[in-house]
């Protein structure tokens, strides 16, 4: 379904990815592991069309997306969940998951999506009213989701949902992105510090080391592979 | 250039800006300046030449504080208004010198400076814009106001003696060529302590506040301080520039000071450069002679006199935008060759089509916001 | 007259004059909000698509020159942004205010040239004259009951634009984080090309009204800037409820100063609002921000 192909790209004179391959199958969970600065959350961007790839070639449901502007990519059917959650902070929760649907034009298929968010995420329909700054952390988290969900998207990009948030929380969100992923039918590429977590949903992994892919396996094999599970999983 | 031809550069400016008050007497040069002004509209009479002291003090030290720190003052020709009447309630009302009626017009309103800079200059972004045009389109009504009137004369303003020179020195330099001394001595000395700034580490704060206030910040430089230092700095400047205007034109009234004036000045100092000192004397060049040329033009095209300002405000988006170094950025590409390259190179930048050449460039925020800004500098 | 009723006379009078800063300070602030630019042409622009509209008076009626102004002035707002602003738009605020300063001396200078010096008498539609209103011994003429109308019924528009549309939705979420407006699928650009257009607008709306309060002439936005200048900061620079009440606010200052204090202080008025606004409260009333972009 998404096939990249040797990108590079560059932050101004700072390299950031230096011929990233991956390739992801219709219906798949991706993981992106990898330290910091090693070019993960620059792989999404490229992809969402933040960031313009200065070569390499970006494959989506068979066509070229890789000079297309982020507008156009998101109504493709990719949606991006950015680092930071990136919430519009003086938006009401209702007003930030119906601004996810700004591509659509199906009134009532837009009020079913806001209701299946709801059913979601119950805590997001408690605070419809309150703006998103007021938020806690991981209830903007999951109001970026459900934010990306609204834009009925046929893959969806994580930027680092467990960023900043207490372990109980992210076990929480990432088993709601598992019930979401089988139900919607979607396909995910998940970048994540916390290698554990993302292998546990993922059915692929792949390792970026300074803006390359240093390896790239079978989820359960990269769990297995000594070197990621002294550098990524900890024991 | 090599460092040996700029200090021939500077001694044949300081040999010719010392002796420029002897020149009109020669009659080829005489005739010269006559016809320059016939051609041109500029007058380069030893008068003029001291008017242009003056402001030279005064976009000097705008530019310490817009070319340097980057703050923005739309109002800076308040601050020569306070300088002024400084100065000339001073000279009017007691019997003090005029070194002193200068010093103390500068130094009060670098106080002033101080006082209305502090709370704007907390805040990033616009607030110093907004409070210093809101300054000099008050400063009339401020000036009139009858409580102070016996002060400042009111709407009538004061009328200053004219500048004599002193008997001592008679027959040596008439009044006029006294009074173009000494404005131009305190003018050039400014200038050479603004050189000093520029270069001292205070002036590497100002840059790097006006490059980046985060930056700057992390690099420890404590923002306040050195945004009000910047601001009191130009008031300084502004001070002494207002009281060397009274001085010389032997004439303040509120009507002396409008909006536009503040505005040519922040004119002047773009189409001269921002941020370099040859860029301020170019300001002040262009500050003193523009209403000659304009004149000049208006007799060829009449419509020029009503359109003064379009030609200005296009000069500003212009200059901004594809010149961002004004003529004195300019003058350094021509003295090290690389005008042509500079100016290909910014043209192609904004070519439709010039996408790919940023391609590289991350596209944060929006597209088209890459900023070739002062990067040659 | 009674003291009260002196005082109730100025609050009328300063709400009416107050409500042209209050528009003039709404279409500041949308343009601050969605760009971090403030435009000092604001003023200028009005002027000029309010001499457009009554050089469209001499040959339509007052309501269709009116309508078709605000249309104009929305085209030219729109197009400024795309091809003057852009360049400078997340440049340092030195670059974006020195070229709205440009653009001010332009507009300024080309409707000086075009129309003349001398002030204008401008139309008034026939429901704005008339005798005026009385209550007890407090006037209001037909024409401030108009501006005040009009202002009120404009604020609603916005209010409603951007409170229940999608579009203003997005405009809002633009202003807030281009990135994320982005990757909901916004177009960041076009955004803030109607942010300008509708700004421009809005602006022409205050020209027109002023214009028909005073008289039409060149300078006559000036010092109207500095009045909704002084609003919008009382207000908050980032609050468009805030410019609305300040500028209200600062009508209502500037008409108790004249009257209890003296005519000729009415800018230096508006210039003690500011500096007390930002020693007091920096963010002004409704403001949220203190520093935007650094």
């Amino acid at each position: 379904m998404l096939n990249v192909q040797d990108l590079h790209a560059s932050y101004g004179p700072v390299l950031a990815l230096q011929g990233v391959s991956l390739y992801v199958p219709e219906g798949g969970v991706i993981a992106v592991l990898g330290p910091n600065g090693a070019g993960k959350s620059s792989t999404l961007r490229a992809i969402s069309g933040l960031l313009r790839a200065s070569s390499g070639t970006i494959e989506f449901a068979g066509q070229r997306i890789d000079r297309l502007s982020p507008e156009a990519i998101v109504r493709l059917g990719i949606s991006q969940v950015p680092e930071g959650r990136q919430t519009f902070a003086e938006l009401t929760v209702r007003e930030n998951l119906t601004i996810g649907a700004y591509t659509r034009g199906d009134g009532s298929g837009i009020r079913r999506d806001m209701d299946r968010v709801f059913s979601y995420f119950p805590v997001l329909a408690q605070r419809s009213k309150q703006t998103a700054g007021l938020l806690s952390g991981g209830e903007q988290q999951m109001l970026a989701i459900g934010r990306a969900l609204m834009a009925r998207p046929k893959l969806l990009l994580l930027d680092e949902p467990s960023m900043g948030l207490a372990p109980m929380l992210v076990r929480e969100i990432f088993s709601i992105v598992e019930t979401i992923t089988r139900e919607e039918r979607l396909t995910i590429v998940v970048v994540e510090q916390d290698a554990n977590l993302a292998l546990d949903i993922a059915q692929h992994g792949y390792v970026l080391e300074a803006g390359a892919v240093v390896l790239d396996d079978a989820a359960a094999h990269l769990r297995a592979n000594e070197a990621v599970r002294r550098a990524y999983l900890g024991y | 250039m090599r460092p040996s031809l700029r200090i021939i550069a500077w001694i044949i400016l300081g040999l010719a800006l010392i002796f420029f008050p002897y020149f009109e007497t020669w009659p080829g040069f005489h005739w010269f300046l006559v016809h320059l002004e016939e051609q041109t509209g500029i007058n380069l009479s030893t008068f003029q030449m001291t008017t242009f002291a003056v402001w030279l003090v005064v976009l000097m030290g705008l530019n310490l504080l817009t070319g340097y720190s980057g703050q923005i003052s739309l109002g800076h020709g308040a601050l020569v208004a306070c300088g002024a009447y400084i100065a000339a309630i001073l000279l009017e009302h007691t019997a003090t010198p005029v070194g002193v009626a200068v010093l103390v017009g500068g130094l009060g309103t670098a106080v002033i400076g101080f006082g209305i800079g502090i709370p704007s200059l907390r805040l990033s972004g616009p607030y110093l814009a907004i409070a210093t045009l809101a300054l000099i389109v008050s400063m009339p009504q401020l000036l009139k106001l009858d409580a102070i009137s016996d002060w400042t004369g009111g709407a009538t303003g004061i009328d200053l003696p004219l500048a004599r020179a002193p008997g001592s020195i008679d027959g040596l330099v008439d009044d006029r060529q006294w009074l173009y001394y000494s404005v131009m001595a305190p003018a050039v000395i400014m200038t050479i302590i603004a050189w000093n700034i520029a270069r001292s580490p205070i002036g590497r704060a100002f840059v790097a506040i006006r490059d980046s206030e985060v930056g700057a910040q992390q690099m420890g430089v404590n923002l306040a301080v050195y945004k009000t230092l910047a601001f009191a700095l130009s008031a300084l400047y502004a001070g002494v520039g207002g009281a060397l205007f009274a001085y010389s034109q032997d004439f303040v009234s509120p009507d002396s000071f409008s909006v536009f004036q503040s505005i040519t000045f922040l004119v002047a100092i773009v189409i001269g450069g921002l941020g370099s000192i040859l860029g301020a004397i170019l300001a002040a060049a262009f500050f003193t002679f523009q209403s000659g040329v304009i004149n000049r033009l208006t007799e060829l095209l009449p419509a020029v006199d009503q359109l003064r300002w379009a030609i200005y405000g296009g000069a500003l988006i212009i200059v901004m935008v594809f010149l961002p170094t004004g003529a004195a950025g300019f003058v350094r590409q021509v003295a090290s060759g690389e005008a042509w390259r500079a100016t290909t190179a910014r043209l192609q930048a904004l070519l439709p089509g010039s996408r790919s050449a940023h391609a590289n460039e991350a596209t944060i925020g929006r597209e088209g916001s890459q900023q070739e800004g002062d990067s040659d500098e | 007259m009674d003291q009260f009723e002196e005082f109730a006379q100025q609050v009328v009078t300063g709400v009416s004059i107050g409500s042209i800063y209050a528009i003039v300070a709404l279409a500041i602030v949308m343009i601050y909000r969605s760009t971090g630019v403030v435009n000092f042409a604001q003023g200028e622009m009005a002027t000029f698509t309010t001499f457009i509209s009554w050089s469209l008076m001499l040959r339509m009626d007052f309501w269709p020159a009116f309508a078709l102004a605000i249309v104009i002035a929305f085209f030219l707002g729109g197009t400024l942004e795309m091809v003057v602003m852009r360049p400078v738009e997340r440049a340092s605020p030195l670059n974006s205010i020195v070229v709205t300063l440009g653009l001010l001396a332009i507009f300024n200078s080309v409707a000086l040239w075009r129309w003349g010096p001398l002030p204008k008498p401008f139309p008034r539609p026939d429901v704005f004259t008339g005798s005026a209103l009385t209550v007890g011994s407090v006037t209001i003429s037909r024409l401030n009951i108009g501006i005040l109308a009009i202002a009120l019924l404009m604020m609603l528009a916005l209010y409603l634009l951007f409170s229940y549309t999608k579009i203003g939705l997005a405009m809002r979420a633009t202003a807030q984080n281009p990135t994320a407006s982005r990757l909901v699928g916004i177009n960041v650009s076009r955004m803030l090309s109607l942010g300008w257009a509708i700004s421009a607008s809005v602006g022409a709306v205050a020209g027109m009204l002023t214009a028909a309060s005073l008289t039409l002439s060149v300078d006559m936005m000036f010092a109207i800037l500095i009045f909704a200048f002084a609003g919008a900061v009382l207000g908050g620079l980032d609050s468009p409820a805030g410019a609305v009440i300040g500028g209200l606010g600062v009508g209502v200052i500037q008409a108790l100063a004249g009257n209890y204090i003296s005519t000729q202080v009415d800018v230096l008025v508006a210039f003690m609002v500011i500096v007390g606004v930002l020693v007091v409260r920096p963010t002004g009333l409704f403001g949220r921000r203190v520093i935007r972009r650094v």
